[in-house]
C-alpha cells in the first residue's frame, strides 16, 4: 500500500506550527496586560471582596506566573519547560487544586458528551440529508431544509434554556444538572451507567439538535451533484438496483463530510461550553465559565491549551486518515 | 459612451461609463436574487429587519435604558412586549438594540470578508513557499477554536471596554472569523490560476495586480458575496455569545445584552418569556434571512441545486 | 543563421513518485532540436503524450526546461527572467487548444483584444487597431462582435478572437498548440486559412502542433515528428508524407484517415 509520506509529513509539520502558535499566544496574552497579571488577579480578588488574602499571596502569584525580572525569552523557556512537565499552574477558583487535576477530571465528561451527541447527529443528519437530496424539490425536501436552516439560525443557548425549561424545570422529566446522581457509586455498575445516561440525555439532545442542521444541508448539497452525475444516471441502465445506486451516491457524498466531522468534534469541545454551563454538566465547558467569572487565569489558560491540542490532534488524525482513503492523495503523495 | 484614448495609448475611461457598469451589475444581481424563491424570502426578511433597525435609530416608545416601569410585567398596552426584571420596556430595547446588532454583524462581515479575500488571493497567486507560510498562518487561526480565543481575549481586556464601545467586540470577532473565508479563497484562487484564460493573461503581459483586480475578482464574486453573508452570520452569533458570557460591554443595548440580562436574571426560570423570546427570535430571523440568501446564492451558482417547476418526479427516484 | 527560434538538446524531465519512497523520472522531451525561420509554418506531429504540449509550454516559459538551450535569433534565452522575459514574451505568443477555456467568460470580446494593446503600450488609435485586427481575422462586422461574450460565439470564432488577441502584440513567433482539435471539422479550415494568411502577409513564424496528419499536410512547410519525447524524423512536409523513413512516421501516416480507405 502506498503510504503518502510527503503528505503526512506536511500535516505533522502544520500541526507543530499551529501548536507552537497557540502556546505562544497563551504565553503572550497575560503579558500584554498593563501591569503584571499577578497584580491584576490580586486586585480583582481584593475587589470582589476576597478576604483572608495577604500580600504574601501576591508574591506567590508572581512566582506562579513566572513573573521574574528575567528577560522575556528566559521566561518563555521557563514557560515551555513547565508545560512539558505537565505543570499548568494552580487554579485560583479551586485553590489549591492544580489545573491539570481539574482538567483530568473534567475532560472525560466533555468527551463523552461531545462524541456521543455529534456522532448521533452526524448519522441522523446525513441520512436526513440524503433523504432530502433524493427527494429534492419536493415538499419533504423543503420541510427538512427549512427545519435545518432554522436550527442553525436559532441561538444555541436559548435552545438549551427552552429544553431545560420544558423537560426539567416544568416537565420534571429529567434532572436539572450534574453528571450523575449523588446516591450512586462510581464505577462500571449498572445504576451508575444508567444515571450517567439519564443525566447526559438533555445536554446531548441540545447539542444534537443544534449541529443537526449543518449535516443535513451539507449532505444534501453534496449528494445532489452526484445524483445528477452521468455515472449515476447510466448505472440504472447497467442494471444496478435503485438502492445500490443511492448507496453509491451516498458514499461519494459522505467523504467530504468526514473531515467536517472531525473538525466539528474539535470545535464542539469548546462549543459545548454553553450547554454544559446551563445543564451544570461538570465538563471542560462549565469549568471554563467558572474560570472566566472568577478570573482564574491559570485555569483559563490550561483549558485553552487543552482544547487546542484536542482540536489539533483530531484534525491531524482525520487528515492522515483522509490521506489513506482518498486515492488521489495516495498517488501523488501531495 | 466612448472611451477616450490619448496618444500614449493609455485609456481614460469616462467616469459615467464605469458607473454605468457598476449600477448595471447591481441591478442584474438584484434581479437574479429576486428570481430565486429562497433568496427572495431571505432578502425581504433582511430588508424588514433593516427597516426595523432604522426605525429604532430614530424612535423608540420609551428610553430603552430607563427603569421606568414595574418589574417583569407581561405584555400589555403600555409595554407592548412587557418589561424586564429591572423595569425597562422590552419593546424599546428591541427596537433600540436592533441597529447596533446589525451594525456589528455587518461590520464583521465586511471586514472579515475583506481580509479573507486579500489573504486568500495573495496566498493562491504567489510562489510555493509564501503560499505554504500563509497557509500555516490561516490554519493557526482556523484550528484554534474561535470561541476560546474570544473568551481569552475577553477576560484579559475586560476593563478597556467602556471607552471603546463596540470596537473591541468587532475586532475580536474579525480576528476569529476571517480564517474560514481565507481558506476558501485560497483554494479557489489556486484552481483558477491554473486555468487557460489566466495563463493567457500572463503571457499577454498583464501584471499580477491587473489579473487579480480585473479577472480573478470577477470570477469569484459570488463566493465573495456568500462569504460576506456567512461572516455576518458569524458576527451576529458571535455578538450574542460575547454578551452572553458577559465579556462584552453589558451596559449597552443590543439583542445580545438583552439575552445576557435575561439569563442573568434567570428569566427562564421565572417564566418571563416576553423578555427572552423576542431577542432570540429576532436573532434567529436575522440569521435565517442570511442563510436563505446564501442558499439562494448557492442555487444560482450551482444550477443542479435549483428548483425547476416541472412535473413531479416519478416515484422511482 | 536567421532562425527565429532554435532549440539545442532540449530536455525536460518530470519526477513522479512510485511505491514507498521511489522517485522515477519521466522524460517528456529528450534532446530535442528544432528550428523555426520567419515566414514559415513548422509542424510538430506526434501522438498524445509525445511531449508536444510540453515543448510549447517550455518555449513560452510556462515550464522550465531541465537541460538544453533555447536561442531566440541567436541569443541564448534559456535562463531569462524578469524584464528580459517580459520583453521576450511580446515576441512569442501561444494559442491554446481549448477555445472554451482560453477566453475569460466574464469579459467581452473587445476587452480581450484591447488588453494586449494596453499592456504593450500601443501608440496608435486603439479602437481603430481593434477594428483592424478583427477584420484581419474575419470577425466582421467588428461592431457586431465587440460586445459579445465568449459564450455567445462559436468555437471557431473564439479561436479567431484569440488569434486577434495575440496578433495585437505583433509577435514574431506564434505557437499554435492543437488549435483546431476541439473544433468541428467544418470550422477548422477557416482557422487554418487564417494561420496561412498570417504567415504570408505578416511574415510570422508559426509552430503548429498537432496529432492530426491531415491538417499538417494542409498548412505546414516543414514538420518534425515527435515520438516519446524524441524527434524521430524531420524535413519538408511533402517529402516526409510521401516517403517517410522512420517506422513510427509510417505508422502515423497509415493511421491518418483517408476518405477512400476501408479497414
Amino acid at each position: 500500500m502506498k503510504i503518502p509520506i510527503k503528505y503526512i509529513i506536511k500535516k505533522i509539520t502544520l500541526f507543530f506550527a499551529v501548536f507552537m502558535g497557540a502556546i505562544t499566544i497563551n504565553f503572550v496574552l497575560p503579558r500584554l496586560m498593563p501591569g503584571n497579571p499577578a497584580q491584576v488577579v490580586y486586585s480583582e480578588i481584593l475587589k470582589s471582596g476576597g478576604s483572608g488574602i495577604s500580600p504574601v499571596y501576591l508574591n506567590q502569584l508572581e512566582v506562579e506566573y513566572g513573573i521574574s525580572k528575567a528577560p522575556i525569552y528566559i521566561q518563555y523557556f521557563q514557560y515551555l519547560d513547565n508545560l512539558f512537565h505537565g505543570n499548568l499552574g494552580i487554579s485560583i477558583a479551586f485553590f489549591p487544586e492544580p489545573v491539570s487535576t481539574i482538567l483530568a477530571q473534567a475532560l472525560p465528561w466533555t468527551l463523552f458528551l461531545v462524541i456521543s451527541s455529534i456522532t448521533i447527529s452526524f448519522f441522523i443528519g446525513n441520512r436526513l440529508g440524503r433523504y432530502a437530496g433524493i427527494n429534492r424539490n419536493t415538499g419533504k425536501d423543503l420541510a427538512i431544509d427549512l427545519f435545518s436552516m432554522f436550527m442553525a439560525a436559532f441561538p444555541a443557548f436559548v435552545l438549551a434554556f427552552i429544553i431545560l425549561d420544558l423537560f426539567s424545570v416544568y416537565g420534571r422529566l429529567f434532572p436539572i444538572g450534574g453528571a450523575y446522581a449523588i446516591n450512586v457509586n462510581e464505577g462500571l455498575n449498572i445504576p451508575f451507567i444508567i444515571s450517567v445516561l439519564y443525566h447526559a440525555f438533555l445536554p446531548a439532545l441540545t447539542i444534537m439538535l443544534i449541529s443537526l442542521g449543518g449535516w443535513v444541508l451539507g449532505m444534501r448539497n453534496n449528494i445532489i451533484p452526484s445524483l445528477n452525475s452521468d455515472f449515476i444516471n447510466y448505472s440504472e441502465n447497467l442494471g444496478f438496483k435503485k438502492y445500490q445506486i443511492k448507496n453509491i451516491a451516498y458514499r461519494n457524498a459522505i467523504l467530504p463530510n468526514m473531515t467536517g466531522f472531525a473538525m466539528s468534534i474539535g470545535l464542539s469541545t469548546s462549543g459545548v461550553i454553553i450547554e454544559e454551563s446551563i445543564f451544570s454538566y461538570p465538563g471542560v465547558g462549565m469549568y471554563m465559565i467558572t474560570a472566566i467569572n472568577s478570573l482564574d487565569y491559570p485555569l483559563i489558560q490550561g483549558i485553552f491549551l487543552m482544547v487546542v491540542i484536542a482540536v489539533l490532534v483530531g484534525n491531524l488524525a482525520v487528515d492522515i486518515l483522509y490521506g489513506f482513503m482518498d486515492p488521489r492523495i495516495r498517488q501523488e503523495g501531495e | 459612451m466612448e472611451e477616450k484614448s490619448n496618444l500614449n495609448g493609455k485609456i481614460t475611461y469616462n467616469k459615467s461609463k464605469k458607473l454605468n457598469g457598476y449600477t448595471s451589475i447591481i441591478r442584474s444581481s438584484l434581479a437574479t436574487l429576486l428570481k430565486n424563491n429562497k433568496s427572495k424570502v431571505g432578502f425581504i426578511l433582511l430588508l424588514s429587519i433593516v427597516t426595523f433597525s432604522i426605525i429604532g435609530i430614530f424612535y423608540t416608545p420609551y428610553n430603552p435604558n430607563a427603569y421606568l416601569f414595574k418589574f417583569s410585567q407581561p405584555p400589555n398596552f403600555v409595554n407592548l412586549l412587557g418589561t424586564t426584571g429591572y423595569g425597562q420596556d422590552v419593546f424599546s430595547e428591541l427596537l433600540g438594540g436592533a441597529a447596533p446588532t446589525l451594525m456589528i454583524a455587518f461590520s464583521v462581515g465586511l471586514l472579515g470578508t475583506l481580509i479573507a479575500v486579500l489573504v486568500g488571493i495573495f496566498a493562491g497567486f504567489t510562489s510555493k513557499t509564501t503560499n505554504a507560510v500563509i497557509n500555516a498562518f490561516i490554519n493557526i487561526f482556523l484550528v484554534i477554536p474561535g470561541v476560546l480565543l474570544i473568551m481569552l481575549f475577553g477576560t484579559y481586556f475586560l476593563g478597556i471596554h467602556q471607552n471603546l464601545g463596540y470596537l473591541p467586540t468587532i475586532i475580536i470577532l474579525v480576528i476569529t472569523g476571517w480564517a474560514f473565508g481565507a481558506r476558501t479563497f485560497r483554494s479557489i484562487t489556486l484552481s483558477i490560476v491554473k486555468r487557460d484564460f489566466i495563463l493567457s493573461s500572463i503571457l499577454i503581459g498583464e501584471s499580477k495586480m491587473s489579473i487579480i483586480m480585473r479577472q480573478i475578482m470577477r470570477a469569484i464574486m459570488p463566493v465573495i458575496v456568500s462569504n460576506f453573508f456567512f461572516t455576518s452570520m458569524y458576527g451576529a452569533m458571535g455578538l450574542t455569545f460575547i454578551e452572553y458570557l458577559g465579556v462584552g460591554n453589558v451596559e449597552q443595548v443590543n439583542w445580545g445584552t438583552m439575552l445576557y440580562w435575561a439569563i442573568n436574571y434567570e428569566a427562564y426560570l421565572t417564566g418571563a418569556w416576553w423578555w427572552i423570546l423576542p431577542p432570540s427570535i429576532m436573532i434567529s430571523m436575522l440569521m435565517f434571512s442570511l442563510i436563505l440568501l446564501n442558499f439562494g446564492l448557492d442555487e444560482m451558482a450551482n444550477p443542479s441545486l435549483r428548483v425547476f417547476k416541472k412535473k413531479k418526479r416519478d416515484k422511482n427516484e | 543563421m536567421n532562425e527565429l527560434i532554435r532549440t539545442e538538446n532540449l530536455t525536460k524531465e518530470f519526477e513522479t513518485r512510485t511505491g514507498f519512497t521511489g522517485i522515477s523520472k519521466i522524460k517528456a522531451l529528450d534532446n530535442v532540436n528544432i528550428s523555426l525561420f520567419p515566414n514559415e509554418i513548422v509542424g510538430i506531429v506526434g501522438a498524445s503524450g509525445s511531449g508536444k504540449s510540453t515543448l510549447a509550454k517550455i518555449l513560452v516559459f510556462l515550464y522550465k526546461s531541465t537541460s538544453g538551450k533555447i536561442y531566440f535569433k541567436d541569443e541564448d534565452i534559456t535562463k531569462i527572467h524578469g524584464k528580459s522575459l517580459k520583453k521576450y514574451r511580446k515576441e512569442i505568443q501561444m494559442i491554446f487548444q481549448d477555445p472554451y477555456a482560453s477566453l475569460d467568460p466574464y469579459h467581452s470580446i473587445e476587452w480581450h483584444i484591447k488588453r494586449p494593446l494596453l499592456t504593450s503600450h500601443y501608440s496608435g488609435n486603439i479602437d481603430d487597431r481593434i477594428d483592424e485586427l478583427m477584420n484581419m481575422v474575419k470577425l466582421t462586422p467588428p461592431e457586431y462582435y465587440k460586445n459579445k461574450f465568449p459564450h455567445q460565439v462559436s468555437g471557431g470564432q473564439r479561436q479567431r478572437v484569440y488569434i486577434a488577441r495575440v496578433l495585437a502584440l505583433n509577435p514574431q513567433i506564434l505557437i499554435a498548440d492543437e488549435p483546431v482539435s476541439m473544433l468541428d471539422v467544418s470550422l477548422r479550415i477557416d482557422v487554418l486559412d487564417l494561420l496561412s494568411k498570417i504567415k504570408n502577409e505578416l511574415g510570422i513564424g508559426i509552430i503548429y502542433i498537432t496529432h492530426d496528419l491531415n491538417t499538417v499536410s494542409m498548412v505546414t512547410d516543414r514538420i518534425y515528428v515527435l515520438h516519446n519525447g524524441e524527434v524521430v524524423e524531420d524535413g519538408y512536409t511533402n517529402t516526409i508524407l510521401t516517403s517517410p523513413h522512420d517506422g513510427y512516421t509510417k505508422a502515423l501516416i497509415e493511421a491518418a484517415s483517408d476518405p477512400y480507405k476501408r479497414i
